[in-house]
């Protein structure tokens, strides 16, 4: 009676709803990833023995100035945050853009998000075969919560982004047949 | 956040004339129908009425008004017996739950079973309670495919494209929205004012058409959009064939409530005593304007030969304010507040009745026997409350 489409889903329905999830997707993966800094920069700040020695080997501590590799850590582990997290942002904001109509022909960030999908889950695979024992283990939790969702999240950007290529080029054609 | 006073006030004047009341009588239908949009707990307080006939709320009194699920309701309340008559109480929607069901079955919607309620309580209760229901049903087409409840679900919209009918066919163009209050809507470059963008479920920012600003009062509006409920699909708002549909089913309601005919039906419009003005009426609803007033102003003097004067808010307060206690409910004013009561008791029973609790529990007053509705009443004169939500175990 208000004419819900109970029925099958118009091209230009499926379209847009395509685009409101590669929306949300793309904002979710940045902000999913200031959660890899906040989450790694807490870990060195509350257990900074603990994150020393996953850091360096066993060997390595022996003898050492442990402010200065603490320090050395930091910076690499700020460096690596830094080059993930623009990996990041490139991504979500080229959702958001191709999500709103721009950019349409995008590719890249796809090709770049199924990377970082294969990447994920192997670190993911890795942690559960070759479990590290942390004190904290209600943080190992929530990490492993929250990773799951940013998984989800890439899966969402991944299948909305080739969702949108079909049915765009399905307009397309009709646009031309009906032209 | 209502049609506005062109269609209210000189629009029903001109569908009461055409509909067989007098100059006077088709003032006063015309009044009590504006006053709809006029009538807050604000001007009530000042008039000292019963706070429980208020038919809308300012910005300040929503301001004000707690999201809690007493506030909600009281919200719920409002807009939903007034300006947002719920189509379907009953729709159904296969793999939703209750709660989303809850404000869907609120969507505004014309010729639903709550309008033939709307019109049969108004039968025989005098010029102001026909008012009030004209008002209910002109806002049935204005404001369909909304809720007078605050819900980001079925109140969100996005995408709109104002359409233009050209001899060439239709051309889009994207509406601009903005959040200044202030400022007029710029219909030169498609400019219009609507409520913040606000994803919590249940804000004000999402109550009735806030988010598609005043583009379902001005008659001349066809636009295309997509709302929330619609699962993605966009929806074409025609407001000169709906506020044509509403101008007929209004004369023809009229013409019910005067007992020219025995019972109100859906979907009957009446078109024959238009058909003399049919291209008149045509043109002040698709002339490009943000406020037709004066066209239809100028339409009804035309047809009755007589001057209709400007709304004025307080006409009847000195009267109600200078009648006796038992004298009030006789007064235009005290008329209003009776069928407004009666009013929003059917509608909040009605959607109580349904299985929603969106609008509280309500018994309905008008199942009452007429002394203990006339005690009531007076209750709610004194007090400001009627017990219509269930509190005042006293009365029942």
């Amino acid at each position: 009676m208000n004419g819900q489409a109970l029925g099958e889903m118009s091209l230009d329905a499926r379209i847009r709803k395509m685009r409101s999830y590669l929306l949300y997707g793309g904002a979710a993966f940045i902000i999913l990833g200031l959660w890899d800094g906040i989450k790694t920069g807490l870990y060195m700040y509350f257990h900074p023995a603990e994150a020393l020695e996953e850091f360096y080997s066993g060997d390595q501590l022996q003898n050492y100035d442990e402010s200065m590799y603490y320090t050395i850590m930091v910076v690499i582990i700020l460096a690596f945050f830094l080059i993930f997290f623009t990996l990041r942002v490139y991504i979500g904001l080229k959702a958001v853009s191709v999500a709103r109509g721009r950019n349409t022909k995008a590719r890249v960030y796809v090709v770049l998000t199924v990377l970082y999908t294969i990447g994920t889950v192997y670190t993911g695979i890795d942690e559960i075969l070759h479990p590290v024992v942390r004190e904290a283990h209600e943080a190992h939790l929530i990490n492993f919560i929250i990773e799951t969702s940013s998984l989800l999240v890439m899966i969402i950007i991944i299948v909305s982004s080739v969702s949108l290529w079909k049915l765009d080029k399905q307009k397309a054609a009709s646009q031309a047949q009906g032209g | 956040m209502t049609v506005q006073e062109d269609f209210h006030y000189y629009a029903t004047y001109c569908a009461a004339y055409i509909a067989g009341y007098s100059h006077e009588e088709s003032l006063r239908v015309a009044y009590a129908a504006q006053f709809v949009d006029c009538c807050t707990k604000t001007f009530i307080n000042k008039v000292k009425g019963p706070k429980v006939a208020a038919t809308t709320q300012l910005q300040t009194e929503l301001a004000d008004t707690k999201l809690d699920l007493a506030g909600l309701r009281e919200i719920t309340r409002i807009w939903a017996s007034f300006h947002f008559l719920p189509g379907d109480l009953y729709a159904h929607i296969p793999r939703r739950p209750k709660v989303y069901m809850d404000e869907y079955r609120l969507i505004c919607n014309p010729n639903g079973d709550l309008l033939v309620d709307t019109l049969r309580l108004a039968k025989g209760k005098g010029i102001e309670a026909c008012g009030l229901a004209m008002h209910v049903l002109a806002d049935t087409w204005a404001h369909r495919y909304f809720a007078g409840t605050p819900s980001f679900v079925i109140n969100d919209a996005g995408e709109f494209y104002e359409i233009h009918r050209t001899l060439d066919g239709d051309e889009e163009k994207k509406i601009r929205f903005r959040h200044n209050p202030v400022a007029p809507d710029d219909l030169e470059k498609g400019i219009f004012t609507n409520s913040i963008n606000n994803y919590t479920a249940r804000s004000i920012m999402n109550l009735g058409h806030g988010r598609a600003g005043h583009l379902p009062d001005y008659s001349f509006a066809v636009y295309r959009y997509v709302p929330a409920w619609m699962n993605y699909e966009a929806v074409i708002k025609d407001n000169p064939v709906d506020y044509r549909n509403a101008f007929c089913q209004m004369i023809y309601a009229m013409k019910y409530l005067r007992g020219e005919h025995e019972k109100f039906e859906k979907e009957r419009y009446d078109e024959e005593n238009i058909a003399s003005y049919s291209d008149r009426i045509d043109s002040i609803l698709r002339k490009r304007q943000l406020s037709a007033s004066e066209d239809w102003k100028a339409f009804g003097e035309e047809l009755s030969g007589s001057k209709i004067p400007d709304f004025q808010v307080d006409m009847y307060v000195d009267e109600y304010l200078n009648a006796g206690e038992t004298e009030k409910p006789s007064t235009f004013l005290g008329r209003f507040f009776t069928a407004a009561i009666a009013q929003k008791g059917m509608v909040s029973n009605r959607i109580y009745r349904s299985g929603n609790k969106r609008a509280g529990i309500v018994m309905d007053i008008n199942t009452l026997e007429n002394m203990n509705r006339r005690r009531l009443l007076m209750i709610a004169n004194k007090t400001g409350k009627a017990g219509l939500d269930g509190k005042n175990k006293k009365n029942r």
